[in-house]
């Protein structure tokens, strides 16, 4: 038998998880328009968060590029305006920055969107999912906690760390979809309330599987893929 | 930015917390404290003031009049203003409804007073308010995540999987059936159809066309760690590729090769391999289960290898496994593949086989003699169960 590489043993667990709660999986295009990965989600040309994104676009099509987050396809999915919504996007994203061993120039991202009538979909059923995902993957008692932050796609947005050792580590943004996105995607912001969140998927995996360096992932390197087999022995 | 603890405590007429609980309390309810540093009688404390909040919390009285909120505690003077910002209206059902709260709208009231927001109007200095959320935002965090409910809403799935996730997921898994191995290859080249402005390096312009190159290449790279020159390696890929202009696909390819031969290769579209496959999407998503491990991973040496062979005749009854037992347990941390059996013959009421040893240091280079060493150390601890080690 083969195996699979870590970062698909990754995706099919999360995936598992948030479909016992309801989601469906998404998928969308990596070469991205401008208006999904940026304009809909409340960053139009010339907002600072764009520039912190370090995006690769395309030589040609102008306007076109390598989408930076996976909250392209969550808003991709808001637009078809089939209400409610409860999806994860899974895929590969690119950022234009130099790589270390916590960074690379592409990795992969779990993004989350839940869209209903108000009370089913507040900021403490956010908090519970994302609760609730990590005790399936780490055990129950891994430590999670919420803290302000910024986005300019949500509000209240927050940061999501989860304790290691005695380290908190930060593994997602999130928080309440922002009125402007609605508006985007052609829903009234008053009738709609929705949460969202997006985070990585290979730092996930490096805590998962204690691996200290992103780029081995992608080395195509047996000695490293075949550790991650369920019958690998020695 | 940095700021100083002591200036900041001279807008109190209270002590502060300490400098590491201050920081705690910062991070859990406004900004992220990234560093704190003591200066002589002083702390330092590099804090992270968030994109929306430079207008007003990047200066000491901003930071203060925060942290006055924070820990509802009045500042000497926190020279406030009103009459920039216009009331912003908001119900107390359209803040719990937001975060999930039952909250009394004097419980609202009054954290909305720390942030010193009175009657839906924001003080001046707060140019970032502006929606019932941003109100709801203040809320939250001045109640605390801490304190929030975690809510749980289980639903049944009102759909099905993107039908690309569920072929991808069932090419995978046929593919690791017959025994490869999936590997999740780069998508900048240094030739294609659809080129990035500003690339990384000059050889990185492009996005891939094909997964078959880089296969066929990382076939041969992994040759180089065979244990056996008979050893196949048989590799994967799955992934997006960019064979036009603005056009990309989603391509299953597959490449095995042995020492000395050139890989035999095949790439495909998804659709192409599933319907050659017989891949359904009407099945689902596969459970990919029994392909996943909950391992810790274990780094893997730099330094070069040195392989031993160990051949030996024992009684027909005597398995393969009792005897990679014995020598696993004195060959010593410096064993770190093997022993692989790689031969075995019947004569009469014997069995011989033979076992291939990897030694290798996660530190330095073996030599020759140290390896012979620890092989002859083995040996004696063999023999003495009666069994006859060829030489």
């Amino acid at each position: 038998m083969g195996h699979l590489h870590p970062l698909t043993q990754i995706i099919s667990r999360s995936v598992e998880i948030f479909s016992g709660l309801g989601f469906t999986v998404a998928l969308g295009p990596e070469i991205e328009e401008e208006f999904y990965n940026f304009d809909a989600l409340n960053m139009p040309p010339g907002h600072p968060a764009r520039a912190m994104q370090d995006t690769f676009w395309l030589r040609r099509p102008a306007g076109k590029l390598l989408r930076t987050h996976c909250t392209a396809v969550s808003m991709r999915k808001l637009a078809e305006r089939h209400l409610p919504l409860k999806v994860v996007s899974v895929g590969r994203v690119y950022r234009n920055e130099a790589t270390d061993a916590t960074h690379e120039t592409q990795f992969y991202q779990l993004d989350g969107l839940s869209v209903a009538s108000g009370r089913e979909v507040t900021l403490a059923h956010l908090k519970g999912a994302l609760e609730y995902f990590y005790r399936n993957l780490f055990g129950s008692d891994i430590e999670l906690r919420l803290r302000p932050s910024y986005f300019p796609f949500v509000e209240p947005g927050v940061e999501v760390d989860i304790k290691r050792g005695d380290k908190w580590l930060e593994v997602m943004g999130a928080g309440m979809v922002h009125r402007q996105v609605f508006a985007a995607a052609g829903l009234d912001p008053a009738k709609h309330q929705g949460w969202a969140f997006g985070g990585g998927l290979d730092r996930l995996a490096m805590l998962y599987y204690g691996v200290p360096d992103v780029r081995l992932f992608y080395q195509d390197d047996r000695r490293f893929l075949k550790q991650f087999s369920p019958n690998h022995s020695s | 930015m940095k700021f100083s603890y002591r200036r900041l405590q001279e807008y109190f007429a209270e002590p502060l917390p300490p400098p590491a609980e201050l920081a705690e309390q910062i991070v859990r309810h406004a900004f992220e404290v990234e560093t704190i540093e003591s200066a002589g009688e002083d702390y330092l404390l590099e804090v992270k003031i968030l994109p929306d909040r430079t207008g007003d919390a990047k200066t000491e009285l901003g930071l203060a009049r925060e942290i006055g909120s924070i820990l509802d505690r009045p500042l000497k003077d926190p020279a406030l203003t009103y009459g920039k910002n216009q009331a912003i209206e908001f119900t107390t059902e359209q803040i719990n409804n937001l975060l999930g709260l039952n909250l009394s709208a004097e419980e609202i009231n009054r954290l909305l007073n720390r942030a010193y927001i009175k009657n839906g109007v924001p003080p001046d200095h707060r140019t970032d308010l502006a929606a019932v959320a941003d109100l709801a935002d203040e809320v939250a965090r001045l109640y605390g995540y801490d304190q929030m409910p975690s809510l749980v809403a289980k639903t049944d799935r009102s759909g099905d999987d993107d039908s690309n996730f569920i072929l991808t997921n069932r090419a995978r898994a046929k593919l690791a059936a017959d025994g490869f191995t999936e590997i999740y290859g780069y998508a900048f080249t240094n030739r294609g159809e659809v080129e990035v402005e500003q690339p990384l390096a000059k050889d990185k312009k492009f996005l891939r066309t094909n997964l078959t190159d880089n296969l066929r290449a990382k076939v041969k790279f992994n040759l180089q760690h065979r244990l056996f020159d008979t050893e196949e390696v048989k590799l994967f890929e799955v992934g997006t590729v960019f064979p036009a202009a603005d056009k990309e696909e989603i391509h299953v390819a597959a490449a095995r090769g042995r020492h000395h031969e050139e890989p035999e290769v095949f790439e495909q579209t998804l659709e192409e391999f599933a319907r050659q496959r017989h891949l359904k999407i009407e099945d689902g998503n596969p459970d990919l289960s029994e392909y996943r491990a909950a391992v810790k991973y274990r780094p893997f040496s730099v330094f070069p290898r040195i392989i031993r062979d160990i051949a030996l005749w024992v009684p027909a009854d005597v398995t393969p496994g009792q005897v990679a037992k014995l020598i696993k347990q004195s060959a010593g941390q410096l064993l770190v593949e093997g022993p692989v059996l790689f031969d075995e013959f019947k004569r009469g009421d014997k069995v011989s086989y033979a076992l291939r040893l990897v030694f290798q240091s996660d530190d330095k280079t073996l030599s020759d003699e140290e390896v012979n060493r620890l092989v002859a150390e083995i040996i004696p601890k063999l023999e003495a169960n009666g069994w006859t080690v060829r030489k």
